[in-house]
């Protein structure tokens, strides 16, 4: 029974740290803009995403160490630093989209301005990392998270899609001029879903629940029903927009559009779930960027860490995490398009993939680790494409940004 | 080149500092070194065939390529715009059909002024702009869509529907253009 509900809790936790502001706007864009013509740069970036999250889960539950904890002793400190200054660069960002969408969320049920509101989100977040135990950050955010089995609901009470929507799902359909738009958006895409801060908040929440051999089973099931769950929001995000938004030449442009394609079939039901939902993935997810960018610095430092253990048992893990919710509050107050901020942070999570993934291949395949549960070929081929794919992004990634105008 | 990447002798010193200095462990610089060795093999096999297919692709794609990869300047922002005011003539509709509460349209509406309210002085300056006349055109249809972003008509008792076909017409208008 206890397994069961740790899977379901896993399940749960895998949902909230896959759906977040970035998805959920790469995605809304990617179905107003161009229909089905993004599904497939979804479900590639799903298939990448469960593979790493299993490795991860995998390396931990058999080493009984973190992936920071295995990078920092196999390549050395130096080396080390690489991947946290990209993984703090891009995180920083996130951190401050995941607050603007908080606060957004929390504008569209009070009508108050969201820029008030972000001083008032950073504070929530810095009270729920601050006190609450681990098991209340994993689940709770990510149980409210569920609600977006509705947006399949809202698919269904449109109808399903179209007939003529259908052929976008093989045959994407770029208006003229558009190509560098459709292509950033597949990097947003994929920078968005392969989020680094997810694998090392997993591997982390993994050391903290203190998982062994034996949760083998339960790793397995969460990376592949969790994400597989979250993936299925994400694409129901993409219909949802192809059939309502696009019709009406909307393009997603801020998150409150988003929630008229859930309107427009359960009316101001609809719309609210939308909000809970923003407000739930986005808490969801700036607690586990917030504490992934602290778990990495404690770790790497050598640091006391847990989120389990009260404040002045792990004083330097606790004030890390303050600082980077300063660091955010001050560039969410610069006032920017959280929204904006959201595909910024995923073009340049994409930018630096190669430097968060390349480690996985190494390790993965250390039996001083892993014993006998190293990558087999197959997971190592697929991690070398995956690798190969970050390279490609990384590459791309910042010319899209310019050439479409930030999408 | 295959010597400094790695295999051995005088050629391997500078990445052997390099892994040093880094306190790279002596078995991942082996492994590291196996991967590169296998790679570079592979390359040296393959290499002209890469590099000649990949030139005929990029020919292939260039002439057969008639489709601009991006906008100019002014049809993207055209567009966007055009998009912005759509979406506020939906969350206008939708408030007023009892879709979506007053606030979650104020709400909205915060974020659609954000996005366009600097737009009479931004979009006549992107380069690809038409000419002065038509521009004028344009600014005359959206003025009244802009004031209705500014003061969105959300009680039944005012002229919402007036909002609505403004809003509408400057959405089509900046279609146009930026299609154009």
């Amino acid at each position: 029974m206890k397994q069961w509900l740790s899977l379901a809790l896993g399940i749960m936790t895998a949902t909230g740290g896959f759906l977040d502001a970035a998805t959920i706007a790469s995605a809304a864009q990617a179905g107003a803009q161009f229909g089905f013509g993004l599904i497939w740069a979804v479900l590639l970036a799903t298939g990448a995403l469960i593979l790493l999250v299993e490795m991860a889960g995998r390396f931990t539950a058999v080493s009984e160490k973190t992936y920071a904890d295995a990078i920092r002793e196999h390549f050395g400190f130096k080396l080390y630093l690489i991947p946290l200054s990209a993984e703090i660069i891009a995180e920083s960002l996130l951190l401050t989209a995941e607050l603007g969408g908080i606060a957004i969320a929390i504008s569209l049920f009070t009508g108050i301005n969201w820029h008030f509101l972000f001083p008032v989100a950073a504070l929530l977040v810095w009270l729920l990392v601050w006190r609450a135990p681990f098991s209340f950050i994993e689940n709770a955010p990510a149980t409210l998270g569920l609600l977006t089995i509705f947006f399949l609901v809202g698919i269904g009470l449109l109808g399903g899609p179209p007939h003529a929507l259908w052929p976008t799902l093989w045959h994407p359909d770029i208006p003229q001029g558009q190509m560098a738009t459709y292509l950033y958006l597949v990097a947003a895409t994929l920078g968005a879903t392969i989020s680094p801060y997810l694998l090392f908040f997993y591997s982390s929440g993994a050391r903290e629940e203190h998982w062994t051999w034996r949760s083998l089973a339960l790793n397995r099931a969460t990376a592949f029903i969790g994400m597989g769950f979250g993936c299925l929001g994400s694409i129901a995000l993409v219909v949802l927009g192809g059939i309502v938004l696009r019709p009406l030449n909307i393009t997603a442009g801020t998150l409150g559009e988003v929630g008229l394609a859930m309107a427009r079939p359960m009316g101001i039901f609809g719309s609210l779930i939308f909000a809970t939902v923003l407000f739930s993935t986005c808490l969801g997810a700036a607690l586990e960027v917030v504490l992934a960018i602290s778990y990495n610095i404690a770790q790497g430092f050598g640091w006391e860490w847990s989120e389990d253990k009260k404040p002045v048992e792990a004083a330097r893990f606790n004030v890390t995490l303050t600082v980077f919710l300063l660091i955010a509050l001050g560039i969410g107050l610069l006032g920017m398009d959280p929204l904006q901020i959201a595909l910024l942070a995923s073009t340049v999570i994409a930018l630096f993939l190669p430097f968060s993934l390349a480690p996985f291949l190494i390790i993965m395949n250390d039996r001083t680790y892993l014993g006998t549960k190293t990558n087999g070929r197959f997971a190592n081929i697929a991690m070398i494409f995956v690798l190969m794919l970050a390279f490609v992004v990384a590459i791309v990634s910042i010319p899209l940004l310019i050439l479409s105008g930030g999408g | 080149m295959v010597g400094w990447l790695g295999v051995g002798g005088e050629h391997a010193r500078p990445i052997l500092l390099f892994t040093k200095y880094l306190q790279v462990q002596p078995k991942t610089v082996g492994k590291m070194n196996q991967y590169v060795w296998h790679v570079w093999h592979v390359w040296r096999a393959w290499s002209k065939r890469i590099v000649v297919h990949a030139l005929l692709s990029i020919l292939v794609l260039c002439a057969g390529c008639q489709t601009q990869i991006s906008q100019s300047a002014f049809a993207h922002m055209a567009s966007n715009a055009s998009a912005a005011f759509a979406a506020a003539e939906a969350t206008l509709r939708y408030e007023h059909a009892g879709k979506i509460t007053s606030a979650y349209a104020e709400s909205s509406f915060i974020n659609y002024q954000s996005e366009l309210s600097k737009l009479p002085q931004t979009l006549p300056a992107q380069s690809g702009a038409p000419h002065a006349q038509t521009l004028r055109h344009l600014l005359h249809v959206v003025a009244p869509a802009l004031t209705a972003v500014a003061h969105p008509c959300l009680q039944a008792s005012c002229g919402w529907r007036t909002q609505v076909a403004e809003l509408a017409a400057a959405s089509s208008a900046l279609q146009k253009v930026s299609n154009s």
